[in-house]
């Protein structure tokens, strides 16, 4: 499609409210990231400017782990989550009757709109050691109050927004795939299960991977899930980024971070995006 | 005279405004030449800047119980005043205010904000905080000048309306023995089962508790990061927190049985649950800190600093502590009753048991402790 004169004049107004409300912003997260900042005092010093000891401070080995528990986290949860996604999504968008799909999906999305809050400490005090799934596993002689434990409640949490928000994503793609080629390849012998495996789930893997992608930019910008679910023993990113802006005032290292973040995530979904998407493309 | 008097008071106190005045003085039978010429001899303000006639003002308070018995307390004061007051609640510990007026300033969004000694030192350090006279609040007069907070200078900067304070506490169902000493929290049997304070919270009290018992304290706190590394080691801490909610919900559901926690927090949990709260145990240090309204400098600070004199009129300061558990700062109020375990009344006790650390330096040094934990404690911490 060749976009046209009128075409981009149409673009003009997102494109405004998004330099306004995205790119200012991330503009002035940019310049705060090489200002320097004083221990001990609110925000930045205004005698020193430059300075490139915020980004310095990323690389050493302490900040690594933390990206790397952010990035292992999500990514575990982004995987579970699509894997319990799809067939929620396979059975909405092959339903025949048109009541029952749209219940179904209006059930998906009532689950967003339940306070982040309330999910996350009814998890807490689900699976916390006086907790019936607490109870349980430690008859299993697992440790609830070990760092592992905390880990998988800070996955769990996460599902609770990667599940609806993957099946949603897959559900147009799915729809849009002819159940008939499924038909045929049963006429031709296949097991229903084999048929979904090979036909579907290959036409369907664009959709995945977008929803892939949603999820994790979500789940890596998560502060609640670790803020509570964590116990201060699994935190992310964005808890240091929080550290930073609220709790110590030291915007110039909170905004380096907030950098490093944006750059990682879209690094590896362009990643993500690289290497699959040829791959599903030549099928 | 005597309706003429409390008018004149309240003038005075800038509970209401000129326009008001005069309403009410011809209401109680004044002619209006007699009105105008006692609003002359009185002064006051012009009645539309905001100060007592309605001026709506923003205060931001701890939530739970601050907030429930701040509300309590503003109601009769904005039915009086007609000043409507809309509470915001502080974000975790009240160390997150500090870059939220920072962002704003000169023109905050905020008239008052609870705090407590620490916060106050860096409020008062940017240059955030009105002067609080003794003609604008009389009570502060009656109240010792060890808990109201000062600038350099000697100025009253702060209202203060509870003393409070930080100490170890455990959950005697939930132990095998009684702790007797700091380095009980290495016992095997704790694994997993002590809540901690991030170092912001409390702005590192905790840690100067750890580091005194080896020595240190806040001007040497590497001793407390030492013990905190053993601690981590040992598998010890179950939960790091960053809010008191957090802490308290995870001694009182029992996924943890010993913390660092405010005494207000213990008197509540010990309401509910068997609680031993080491702050007479010799060896446990509890820290003493005040809490108040700090006043940002603004158009509305008349009437702000009004709504805060409310919280320590003999009266409201025994009501309003005792539903937080904390001790009035006004010595004409009564402690309240069930409190005396978690409250110094006697002068030894305080001498022997309470810290009053150097929060100046505690606020300054909070930040490079924080990044101190971030980097060497949370990765041991399994």
């Amino acid at each position: 499609m060749r976009l046209t004169w009128r075409g981009l004049l149409l673009l003009l107004p997102i494109t405004a409210v998004f330099v306004v409300t995205f790119g200012v912003p991330l503009a002035e997260l940019v310049k705060l990231s090489f200002d320097t900042h004083d221990i001990g005092f609110v925000g930045t010093n205004e005698a020193y400017r430059f300075t490139l000891e915020n980004y310095r401070d990323l690389t050493e080995s302490v900040f690594l782990n933390y990206a790397s528990d952010t990035f292992r986290l999500s990514g575990i949860a982004c995987a579970v989550g699509l894997i319990l996604a799809y067939p929620i999504a396979y059975a909405i968008a092959r339903t025949p009757r048109a009541s029952t799909r749209r219940w179904l999906l209006g059930f998906l999305v009532s689950m967003l709109f339940l306070s982040a809050l309330i999910r996350v400490y009814s998890i807490q005090l689900t699976f916390s050691a006086v907790g019936p799934v607490g109870d349980l596993v430690q008859l299993f002689g697992v440790a609830t109050n070990d760092r592992l434990y905390a880990e998988i409640l800070v996955v769990v949490g996460l599902l609770h927004w990667i599940v609806p928000i993957t099946a949603l994503t897959l559900v147009g793609t799915l729809q849009n795939i002819n159940p008939q080629l499924e038909e045929a390849a049963q006429v031709l012998g296949a097991r229903r299960w084999r048929a979904v495996l090979s036909v579907s789930v290959p036409l369907s893997a664009r959709g995945a991977i977008s929803g892939f992608a949603i999820s994790f930019a979500l789940a890596g910008a998560a502060f609640v899930v670790p803020q509570i679910l964590g116990r201060g023993k699994v935190q992310f990113l964005s808890n240091l980024v929080y550290n930073r802006f609220s709790q110590v005032a030291d915007y110039p290292s909170g905004a380096a971070i907030s950098l490093a973040m944006v750059v990682a995530t879209s690094a590896l979904l362009l990643l993500v995006s690289v290497v699959f998407t040829p791959k599903w493309d030549t099928r | 005279v005597d309706q003429i008097d409390d008018l004149v008071l309240e003038l005075q106190r800038r509970r209401i405004g000129r326009r008001q005045f005069v309403t009410r003085a011809l209401g109680v039978g004044l002619s209006v030449p007699a009105a105008g010429a006692l609003l002359a001899a009185c002064g006051g303000d012009d009645g539309e800047g905001g100060s007592g006639n309605g001026a709506p003002l923003t205060a931001v308070m701890w939530g739970g119980a601050w907030l429930d018995g701040a509300k309590e307390i503003t109601a009769p004061w904005s039915k009086s005043t007609g000043s409507r007051v809309t509470w915001s609640v502080h974000e975790g510990g009240a160390t997150a205010i500090i870059p939220k007026i920072a962002a704003r300033w000169p023109t905050p969004a905020y008239d008052l904000v609870a705090m407590y000694s620490p916060v106050f030192q860096t409020a008062m350090r940017e240059g955030w905080l009105e002067t609080i006279t003794a003609e604008a609040v009389p009570a502060l007069a009656d109240i010792p000048e060890a808990f109201v907070p000062m600038s350099e200078s000697g100025e009253a900067v702060g209202v203060p309306f509870s003393q409070a304070g930080g100490a170890w506490g455990y959950r005697t169902d939930l132990v095998e023995s009684e702790l007797e000493s700091m380095s009980d929290l290495l016992r095997e049997d704790l694994n997993g089962q002590i809540s901690f304070p991030e170092p912001v919270g409390f702005t590192g009290l905790q840690l100067v508790s750890l580091a005194m018992d080896r020595g240190g304290s806040e001007t040497n706190i590497d001793p407390g990061f030492a013990f905190a590394e053993e601690i981590a080691r040992a598998g010890n801490f179950g939960r790091i927190f960053t809010g008191s909610e957090e802490g308290i919900n995870s001694i009182t559901t029992g996924e943890t049985a010993v913390a660092f926690l405010d005494l207000g927090a213990w008197a509540r949990i010990g309401k509910d649950f068997p609680v031993t709260v080491l702050n007479r145990t010799p060896g446990f240090h509890s820290f003493l800190y005040v809490e108040g309204f700090g006043i940002l400098k603004g158009p509305r600070s008349e009437t702000a600093i009004d709504l805060a004199s409310e919280f320590i009129s003999v009266k409201n300061n025994s009501r309003y502590n005792e539903v937080l558990g904390q001790g009035p700062v006004n010595p004409k109020s009564e402690i309240p009753a069930g409190l005396s375990e978690f409250v110094y009344t006697d002068p030894a006790e305080l001498e022997e048991f309470a810290v009053f650390p150097d929060y100046e330096v505690m606020s300054k040094s909070v930040e490079e402790w924080l990044d101190r934990w971030e980097k060497d404690i949370v990765p041991l911490i399994s």
